[in-house]
């Protein structure tokens, strides 16, 4: 008698055990709102939205194209979005105004952004902008950069320099009718004006990385492993299928794919992994320290009170 | 009725400061209308204003023009003051004729004539202003205190009643000395007392000045009261109908209204126009006269 | 007088009861981003007052449409005697005019920054558009409403044409002229702030953009409201020097005359 009940109990356990495990496998996807801009881990974002990658961790990805952070931030304020493809920066001027409202899951790299002159233009170096125009996208890391550059040649800006907000879809409208003595580009644009005969005077790593809401995280408790084991297969795939990937990111940006993926192969995230099986999304101490510094700079600057707190 | 304080007043300044004079020599303001017709060409064919008028008016007179509605009264009056062009035939001033609007013959409109933009005192002044006159305000105040406005020559029309509007309207008119003066139904709009002492004020300054006056109404007692003679016109066609003198006495008072020469000559007016006024009512529509 | 103190003490009330459910709101919600509560906007409009950038801000946008709508109004009027002076210009202005006046200033924007550049030039050309219409159009309809009477009146006093256009048109028109100047600097106000929204480093727009890209909502706020309360004061008075000049337009709301 007490044999049958233990293995009658064994297999209603076994059983419980099984139909609860299944039911989790069969359990539905967690929908994912995800923001990204162009700066190039909008790669990683479009093999999200468009693979089955996703599909396989439980997620259901729904991906928004912005013009670049800020107005991601935006939307993660008012909790249209859940996760955003951005930089230190946008991320530091929500976090200086709500602390630990997001969290930076994953990193993907650097592309670069860099400070550009027409061809025909008189300006060798950065001291040449003395009593000049420098447009550049306020509130992104480039802005910071360029504060952070031209200090050190001893400009101030508005006494020395004149720099002024242009966001990136004016950008090239900005070089190319000469609005502004110089202009600071992202890539891939970047790279575009580059090969049609403008001068770079001075290019800075554009670092990237993904962040997500504080309160999404805490919503459902294994989303940020499922988040980050995603990313991580997708930076993969981009590794391995790259004009694929440089495909659909291209679209969204109205350039050549093979300009995307030319830039994208610059990425150390996958210039600097031998194997596939080298890419690690997890943010490394070497950007942990840089953000420290990014958020003195802030308050340097004056965008910040005091140094905003990143949370990992 | 006598003239008010404030108008003798206005009347003794105006003798003392100004010389007084008639504004054109004796035997100016003579008006002739030769084989006048006016038609309009409207949207459902032609309207014919007026038909074939030939009409005499003498330097001094005062003539009203009566009759029922559409007969053409305002036209007359519009051709006369060089608005509208006739058709046909000749409108002739001391024998020249009229091609455009001037200032020997103003005219006098019913209402909101008056430029609301500018006082009561500009108005009068404008014709004087439009002459090229020195010291034209000074002028217009003069011509103001006979219409008994002086201490509201600061005003805006808006400001003003009907009546008061109507008296700065007339000082206007008078102020550029004209040799006619066109009067188009000047005092219809006004309440029945008003437009009786407007009657009275209207005749006094006529007594001093005596130009030629068109007046055109369709008050009976009006006419009667004002004019040396009644000219009648009818409706279809638009014709002079009748020409009747008023033999009445001047200066004319309000006894003059119960005199029997008035009655007589109010029966008359009333039926012939009466009879003219029925010509676009239909027969059925109106109670038959006992 | 009573009446009035009444009205004033409902007007007060009505503003504290706002005031209070938006305390409420923002405490509940509890995220300055979103809607910081009315503290912060008057902490926000002192900062901006006490640093000058408020005062720098409105001056710029004030400028900017000041310039703009002089330029428009000149053009406008210009305009106004041409098609009314000579029929063929008539003919040949009025279409293109009907053609352009549906583009809102907003979409001249991106091409006022092609061909002016950026800093102040792209906003004076768009204030100078969004001012343009209302004054053209509503000065050519002024000319349109002359009283055929009036101008009877001065013709037999002797006016000839010279007069007609300077004692009975002009005057006649200036009403509607001044309520197309009106309606025109409040179209030029608003699109002084939307141009700068994209164009330019200064101004009103320019300091709701910035402190958007900083997350700064009290200050978005402050720009909102001083944006408001100006374009309100512009209207206002200008409706008060309206009833200054133009007294006689305001007769069919008196009670009555005197006489």
């Amino acid at each position: 008698m007490k044999m049958y009940r233990t293995v009658i109990f064994s297999i209603l356990a076994l059983g419980s055990v099984l139909w609860t495990s299944a039911g989790a496998a069969q359990a539905e996807p967690v929908k994912v709102r995800i923001g990204y801009g162009t700066a190039l881990h909008g790669e990683v974002a479009k093999v999200l939205a468009k693979s089955d990658i996703a599909k396989r961790h439980g997620l259901d990805v729904e991906a928004t194209f912005f013009q670049y952070g800020p107005p991601q931030i935006e939307a993660l304020v008012s909790k249209s979005i859940d996760l955003a493809f951005t930089s230190l920066v946008p991320t530091a001027s929500y976090l200086a105004k709500r602390p630990g409202a997001v969290v930076t899951i994953a990193s993907l790299g650097a592309a670069a952004h860099g400070l550009v002159v027409p061809a025909s233009s008189p300006v060798k170096t950065l001291r040449d902008f003395k009593g000049k125009t420098i447009a550049v996208a306020f509130g992104t890391d480039s802005y910071i950069d360029l504060l952070v550059s031209l200090k050190a040649v001893g400009l101030i800006r508005d006494a020395d320099v004149k720099v002024v907000n242009v966001p990136p879809n004016e950008q090239p409208a900005a070089l190319e009718q000469k609005l502004a003595d110089g202009v600071v580009l992202r890539e891939p644009q970047l790279q575009k004006f580059l090969d049609r005969g403008a001068r770079e005077i001075q290019r800075w790593p554009h670092h990237l990385w993904v962040i997500a809401r504080a309160e999404f995280l805490a919503e459902h408790s294994e989303i940020r492993r499922l988040l980050v084991d995603a990313l991580g297969e997708a930076a993969v795939y981009v590794a391995s299928h790259p004009s694929q990937a440089a495909e659909w990111f291209a679209e969204d940006l109205r350039l050549a794919p093979k300009l995307v993926e030319t830039i994208a192969a610059k990425n150390p995230l996958f210039a600097n992994a031998k194997t596939p099986g080298d890419i690690s999304v997890k943010v490394p101490a070497e950007i942990k320290t840089f953000a420290s510094r990014r958020a003195r700079e802030l308050v340097e600057f004056g965008i910040a009170q005091k140094p905003p707190e990143f949370v990992f | 009725m006598a003239a008010t304080a404030h108008e003798q007043l206005a009347l003794q300044s105006l003798r003392t400061s100004i010389p007084w004079t008639r504004p054109s020599a004796p035997g100016l303001g003579a008006i002739a209308l030769d084989g006048l017709s006016v038609r309009f060409a409207g949207g459902r064919g032609e309207t014919v204003a007026l038909a074939n008028v030939d009409l005499a008016i003498a330097p001094g007179e005062f003539v009203a023009i009566l009759g029922p509605s559409g007969c053409g009264k305002s036209t007359l009056l519009n051709v006369i003051a060089g608005f509208e062009h006739p058709s046909a035939g000749r409108v002739l001033v001391d024998g020249a004729p009229v091609t455009a609007p001037g200032p020997e013959r103003p005219v006098v409109f019913q209402q909101h004539s008056l430029f609301p933009w500018m006082t009561a005192l500009d108005n009068v002044a404008f014709g004087l202003r439009m002459a090229g006159q020195a010291s034209a305000r000074e002028r217009a105040r003069h011509y103001l205190g006979l219409v008994g406005l002086a201490d509201f020559h600061h005003r805006y029309p808006h400001e003003l009643s009907g009546g008061m509007q109507q008296r700065v309207g007339l000082a206007r008119a008078l102020a550029v000395e004209p040799s006619i003066l066109l009067m188009d139904e000047p005092f219809g709009a006004l309440d029945a007392q008003t437009r009786v002492l407007m009657q009275e004020q209207l005749l006094r300054l006529w007594e001093q000045w005596r130009h030629t006056v068109v007046f055109v109404t369709h008050d009976i007692d009006e006419a009667i009261f004002l004019a040396d003679r009644i000219m009648v016109f009818g409706l279809l066609p638009n014709v002079l109908c009748g020409a009747f003198d008023v033999d009445l006495p001047r200066p004319r008072g309000r006894g003059a209204r119960a005199s029997a020469c008035y009655q007589g000559l109010y029966d008359a007016l009333f039926d012939l126009i009466r009879q003219e006024s029925l010509k676009t009512f239909g027969a059925a529509d109106t109670v038959t006269a006992s | 007088m009573r009446s009035l103190v009444r009205a004033g003490l409902l007007g007060f009330l009505g503003i504290a009861l706002l005031l209070a459910a938006w305390t409420i709101a923002a405490r509940k919600l509890d995220n300055a981003i979103l809607l910081p509560p009315p503290t912060a906007l008057l902490a926000g409009l002192r900062e901006t007052l006490v640093d000058g950038t408020l005062a720098r801000d409105l001056a710029a946008s004030l400028k900017r449409v000041l310039c703009g709508f002089g330029l428009a109004a000149t053009t406008a009027l210009a305009l106004v005697l041409t098609t009314v002076s000579f029929r063929p210009m008539r003919q040949l202005v009025l279409p293109v005019l009907a053609l352009l006046r549906p583009i809102p200033p907003i979409a001249w924007v991106p091409i006022a920054i092609l061909w002016f550049g950026l800093g102040d030039s792209p906003s004076y050309f768009v204030t100078a558009v969004a001012a343009f219409f209302p004054i053209f159009i509503n000065s050519l309809a002024g000319v349109g409403t002359v009283e055929e009477q009036h101008l009877r009146a001065a013709r037999c006093l002797g006016a000839g044409r010279l007069a007609l256009i300077r004692f009975v048109y002009l005057p006649s028109a200036l009403p509607n002229v001044f309520t197309g100047l009106k309606v025109g600097l409040g179209q030029s106000w608003m699109a002084v702030v939307t141009a700068e929204l994209i164009a330019a480093q200064s101004g009103l727009g320019y300091m709701i953009e910035l402190n958007r890209l900083q997350l700064e909502t009290p200050r978005v706020l402050v720009g909102m409201l001083v944006i408001a309360v100006v374009g309100a004061l512009m209207t206002l008075s200008l409706s008060w020097a309206e009833t200054l000049l133009f007294p006689w337009r305001q007769q069919h709301r008196r009670k009555g005359a005197i006489g």
